[in-house]
């Protein structure tokens, strides 16, 4: 008898072919260490197949569909634009409306000097993106917030 | 279903959940939930804890569905977050994920339960409570390939390990099963 016994990666695969008794290897048909191995892959594999599939003890289309709709994204991103384009335009009109009012108010800022001008400009400009800065930070922090 | 109608399928599901239909995705989750819960339930045992992650799974699958590019079947990318997911939650945890060491002194400590619970369970509640004894990757992989009867390949990209590994892991998987319920379950079983 060959008593170089097979390897227990070769018994699993034997196992897992599920092969009838004649299409064994021949050192399984005569060896009972290898084959009691084999019959025990065989019964241990077959009760696997018997095993039920896990589930949740909860509904997860409910439990995610919630969460989904909270973090959904704009329906439609068109409306956006269209709103954003109405509100550009109203205050425009607003300002072109209000502009002989407005006039004085603007001339306080204004001065011959081009480098005072330039000067109110670039400091503007720097608040404007300081606050914008700001604005979107806290937005990204809310958004955090909630997909967490 | 085949590979063909099953990747038209994904398109058309993907392509509605882009175009902000969440029908869609909630047809995506009822076509997963069970794979998800095979990766989740085998990884992690607390109810609360496994709400919070399929939360985030499927969040995460909403917010990334853009980047998915239909290289492999969607419930593989899906499997692919869960179980990645279900990793970081453990590594946070700190709870080993291949330790054997720890295995068998579970088996130990268990045992007594073990042999009581045995006259009263069938085999396959036999098995199915000492793959629950492995070390979470083990068991993920046992049930992935044994209970949801995924091929080795495509196991390999839901865990991201080369498919070689995938394999190795099994083996050491079924032998360390088969070596615990031989000696704590001889007599019932063979």
């Amino acid at each position: 008898m060959n008593t170089n016994h097979l390897t227990d990666e070769n018994i699993q695969d034997i196992a897992l072919k599920n092969l009838k008794e004649e299409q064994l290897p021949m050192h399984i048909k005569e060896c009972t260490e290898c084959k009691a191995s084999l019959k025990a892959y065989q019964v241990m594999m077959n009760s696997m197949n018997e095993i039920r599939p896990e589930s949740f003890s909860f509904d997860v289309s409910e439990l995610v569909m919630q969460r989904i709709k909270v973090a959904e994204p704009e329906s439609s991103s068109v409306w956006v634009y269209v709103l954003a384009s109405a509100l550009i335009i109203f205050v425009t009109g607003v300002l072109l409306f209000f502009m002989p009012v407005l006039k004085p108010f603007f001339e306080l800022f204004h001065s011959p000097d081009s480098m005072y001008n330039l000067f109110v400009a670039v400091t503007s400009l720097c608040v404007f993106a300081f606050l914008m800065q700001d604005v979107l930070r806290q937005y990204k922090q809310k958004e955090k917030l909630l997909l967490q | 279903m085949n590979n063909d109608s099953q990747s038209f399928s994904d398109k058309i599901l993907v392509e509605k959940v882009l175009s902000g239909n969440t029908q869609a995705f909630a047809i995506i989750v009822k076509q997963t939930e069970r794979l998800v819960a095979q990766i989740v339930r085998k990884m992690i045992t607390n109810e609360e804890d496994q709400k919070d992650l399929v939360q985030e799974i499927y969040l995460k699958v909403y917010q990334r569905i853009n980047t998915f590019r239909f290289q492999s079947k969607l419930s593989t990318w899906i499997g692919s977050i869960a179980y990645h997911t279900s990793i970081n939650y453990l590594e946070k945890k700190k709870i080993p994920l291949y330790d054997i060491d720890a295995l068998h002194e579970n088996t130990f400590v268990q045992h007594d339960n073990a042999e009581k619970k045995l006259f009263r369970n069938e085999t396959s509640n036999i098995l199915n409570s000492e793959i629950n004894k492995l070390p979470p990757i083990y068991k993920t992989l046992i049930s992935l390939y044994h209970i949801e009867e995924l091929p080795n390949k495509e196991i390999a990209e839901i865990t991201g390990l080369p498919e070689g590994t995938v394999k190795s892991y099994l083996y050491r998987a079924r032998k360390i099963l088969k070596e615990n319920i031989e000696s704590n379950f001889k007599d019932q079983l063979i």
